[in-house]
């Protein structure tokens, strides 16, 4: 199984600023400069590997988008405005593709924006199969196309739409997919997605508050995290932002860890990023989580406890991971 | 691994102490009535907390820990210490750490220690007032450093409150 994520930014869209590059630019030159002072051979490949994240790429600026691909299957999970530039690369790539899922986890508009910019959606012959739980599927989809926001109707791209609801935590079939959903713990009804295929697993918990945290306030939902190979989880904010911002809807990286360690996951990736932080306050969140991740993991040692075997890392736009 | 709870009443104030782990699945003691004193907590054998045992620990001193007299904490242990500077939040600014211990290692036998620092001695709302990065090991008498970074451990003495 293969993820790809497209979009790793939560709630609105947060582009770079030619400003920012500017001084980004700036900044990495200037530490060059100093260690060519240095005499240091040193390449300039070499060099950017030694740069923190918000100094080179940043973590990206568009909302939630993934591809899951296992064999000739390929599930997209939510519309964000990372769809559109999965929806480029294929045109130029695959312009015969005919067939395309997508799951919807709810349709705030982080996770909706990237769908008017589909261009399948426009094609004649394509089939866009679009699931969810929710019974209004349908209506939220139509609400996108509509005046005097987008000026195509619904008309016009019902045709290559296909509905399926899907019923909560019961497995669904999806060419060489298997998909379940479970229900997160969002302001609107919000439903995560355990993808599987190949004998690999995706838990993907994005737009999650985490409000039940332990399994039997999880009850069945505990079935979305136990024992993934990749869980991808929602840390909008910082651990204390997260504590003060009470039904917002959004988690923190040490609360995915704990749930990580517990629920067995292998590999944990973190995104939804919060659009008001610049790539540097979002490194900055990546660090807090790893001194709590490596505290948590001393202290365990102390205790006797088994350590653990967990890989994690803020997601970046554009990420490929191959299960 | 669980938490162990006691609490006694001492005049007006109320202390409990935590032993064990501070996780999810902890269960946090209720007060149906504002304490008239404090609320003195020794966390001194809380030997691990978890960032979900945090948000539970956060939320419960906001809502629980009525107090006339304000909540201290004491001998809060290394684990403790770590967690607090990382996870901001865990004290509200109401409460106040009024003794913690600072772990020492010895490179040259493995000995370790740890050192209890109380306020009003080896530190105040200023910063730390008397208080030694290397002591001589009880064991081979070499240096015995702290282990743990300054800069990191004690930040949580500029917060407001303290
Ligand atoms: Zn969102
Ligand atoms: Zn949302
Ligand atoms: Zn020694």
């Amino acid at each position: 199984m293969r993820v790809r994520l497209w979009g790793v930014r939560g709630s609105l869209p947060a582009p770079v600023t030619p400003e920012r590059l500017r001084l980004r630019l700036e900044e990495v030159l200037a530490q060059f400069e100093r260690l060519k002072d240095q005499n240091l051979p040193i390449t300039a490949r070499q060099f950017i590997e030694t740069l923190p994240t918000h100094l080179t790429g940043g973590y990206g600026g568009n909302t939630s988008c993934a591809e899951v691909t296992h064999g000739s299957t390929r599930l997209l999970i939510d519309s964000g405005s990372g769809l559109r530039v999965f929806s480029d690369l294929i045109m130029k790539t695959e312009p015969q593709c005919n067939e395309f899922h997508i799951y919807f986890t709810h349709f705030h508009w982080d996770h909706l924006i990237g769908l008017p910019f589909f261009a399948p959606l426009y094609m004649k012959g394509r089939t866009i199969h679009c699931y969810a739980v929710h019974d209004d599927l349908e209506e939220s989809l139509r609400s996108v196309f509509r005046k005097p926001t987008f000026p195509v109707p619904y008309e016009v791209v019902q045709k290559q739409i296909r509905i399926h609801k899907l019923k909560p935590r019961e497995k669904a079939r999806i060419g060489e997919l298997e998909i379940t959903p479970y229900q997160l713990d969002h302001p609107d009804p919000c439903w995560g997605v355990r993808v599987e295929g190949g004998g690999r697993s995706l838990a993907w918990a994005v737009d999650t508050e985490c409000t039940r945290i332990t399994r039997e306030e999880l009850g069945p939902d505990v079935g979305l995290y136990r024992d993934a190979d990749l869980m991808v989880f929602d840390a909008q904010y910082s651990f204390g932002e997260a504590l003060e911002k009470i039904n917002w809807g959004h988690s923190s990286g040490p609360t995915g860890i704990d749930i990580a360690l517990r629920e067995q996951v292998k590999l944990a990736l973190f995104v939804h990023h919060d659009p008001s932080s610049d790539c540097e306050a979002i490194g900055q969140a990546e660090d807090q989580t790893r001194q709590y991740f490596d505290q948590l993991l001393k202290a365990r040692r102390q205790s006797g406890l088994k350590t653990s075997d967990l890989v994690w890392r803020f997601a970046r736009e554009g990420e490929i991971i191959q299960l | 691994m669980s938490l162990t709870i006691k609490i006694t009443n001492v005049g007006r104030d109320v202390h409990l102490s935590l032993e064990g782990v501070l996780d999810e699945n902890c269960q946090l003691p209720e007060f149906p009535e504002v304490i008239q004193g404090e609320l003195e907590i020794c966390l001194e054998k809380l030997t691990m907390i978890n960032s979900l045992g945090c948000r539970k620990w956060a939320h419960w001193i906001r809502a629980q820990a009525k107090t006339k007299g304000g909540v201290s904490l004491v001998k809060c242990s290394p684990a403790i210490m770590n967690q607090i500077n990382i996870l901001a939040g865990f004290l509200p600014e109401y409460a106040r750490v009024d003794s913690f211990y600072v772990p020492y290692y010895c490179e040259g036998c493995g000995y370790e220690d740890r050192v209890l620092l109380t306020r009003g001695h080896e530190f105040d709302t200023t910063g730390l007032i008397s208080f030694a990065e290397e002591v001589p090991c009880p064991g081979c008498k070499a240096i015995m450093a702290m282990e743990v970074l300054r800069e990191r451990y004690f930040k949580f003495l500029a917060r407001k409150g303290a």
